[in-house]
């Protein structure tokens, strides 16, 4: 098979020849999809992202200096996409707990400002950060302290939510 | 597997391009026609309402000096012009001449997209098992 370019390539698709687009998804979706693994690890996703890659380049086509390697800005992408994939998941996922919640988590969810009255600054500082969907990593960061000491404060504050809730509903 | 793999994603990925340039094409092209429509259309409207007027007030009376000699028309020419300039109905004459110009600038753009526009649209019909 006769081998072009990807200067050539991305040439001739502006030029209209969608087809060729073929070539560029074919030589970069193994190392495309390989990188969006390192990071996401469910496949069907990594797929899902992927595709939103090639498609998303495929739409930045026209404004692509053909000079520059396209690998680079593909992985650009993918880099962008990962992010918006885990923002969308964390807004997701709250969103699901708040559907599948018992009348006990609701009860949980709408009193968690006067259950949290009666914690330390620093429980309820990293407790609110993780009920708004931040990772234990994100809000070590966050408040500038170890990863283990705000595991440590979360699983604290937990427990001293949790008994607060019990008092309060009499189980 | 994992080349069928592949396989399945470059097929999601071209289907997915392919339908965003299926409209993104009929969109150009409805957009193409339908200025050409409405700028033709303003043209003409204009062109002839112009020419009614001209010949209503007989300015075309004017282009006679070309039958005269040279040096009278070398004499009477720019006046004659702006006695025309002035006879003429200035908006009317704006809006014939952003129609026409506007309808150039889509037939210009047009001619100058032809090869790409042909290439997307045989490239569709390919994918779509319309044409080999």
């Amino acid at each position: 098979m006769l081998k072009i370019s990807d200067r050539e390539v991305i040439e001739k698709i502006k030029k209209g020849e969608i087809d060729q687009y073929f070539h560029i998804v074919k030589k970069y979706s193994p190392a495309v999809i390989r990188f969006i693994r390192l990071k996401v690890a469910d496949r069907e996703d990594a797929e899902d992202i992927a595709q939103n890659v090639f498609f998303n380049f495929y739409k930045a086509i026209g404004r692509f200096d053909t000079q520059r390697p396209v690998s680079a800005y593909l992985f650009q992408i993918a880099r962008n996409e990962i992010k918006m994939y885990f923002r969308s998941r964390k807004k997701t996922v709250s969103l699901n707990e708040r559907i599948a919640a018992d009348e006990s988590d609701i009860f949980f969810l709408d009193n968690l400002e006067i259950l949290l009255k009666n914690l330390p600054k620093s429980q309820k500082q990293v407790l609110k950060l993780f009920s708004e969907g931040y990772t234990y990593a994100e809000i070590a960061k966050k408040v500038g302290r170890p990863l283990n000491t705000v595991r440590t404060l979360i699983r604290r504050a937990r427990l001293a939510v949790v008994g607060e809730k019990n008092e309060k509903t009499g189980e | 597997m994992l080349a069928k793999k592949m396989k399945k994603l470059e097929n999601k990925v071209l289907k997915k391009v392919y339908l965003y340039e299926v409209k993104k094409t009929a969109f150009e092209i409805a957009a193409r026609v339908i200025g050409v429509i409405i700028f033709g259309l303003i043209a003409l409207v204009f062109g002839l309402s112009l020419f009614e007027i001209f010949s209503e007030q007989s300015s075309f009376d004017f282009l006679q000096i070309l039958n005269e000699d040279f040096e009278v028309i070398k004499k009477f020419f720019i006046d004659s012009l702006y006695v025309f300039y002035l006879e003429t109905p200035k908006l009317l004459m704006f809006l014939f001449v952003a129609g026409v110009f506007l309808l150039f600038l889509i037939i210009i753009h047009t001619v100058k997209q032809l090869e790409k526009i042909k290439n997307r649209i045989k490239s569709i019909l390919k994918y779509f098992g319309v044409i080999n």
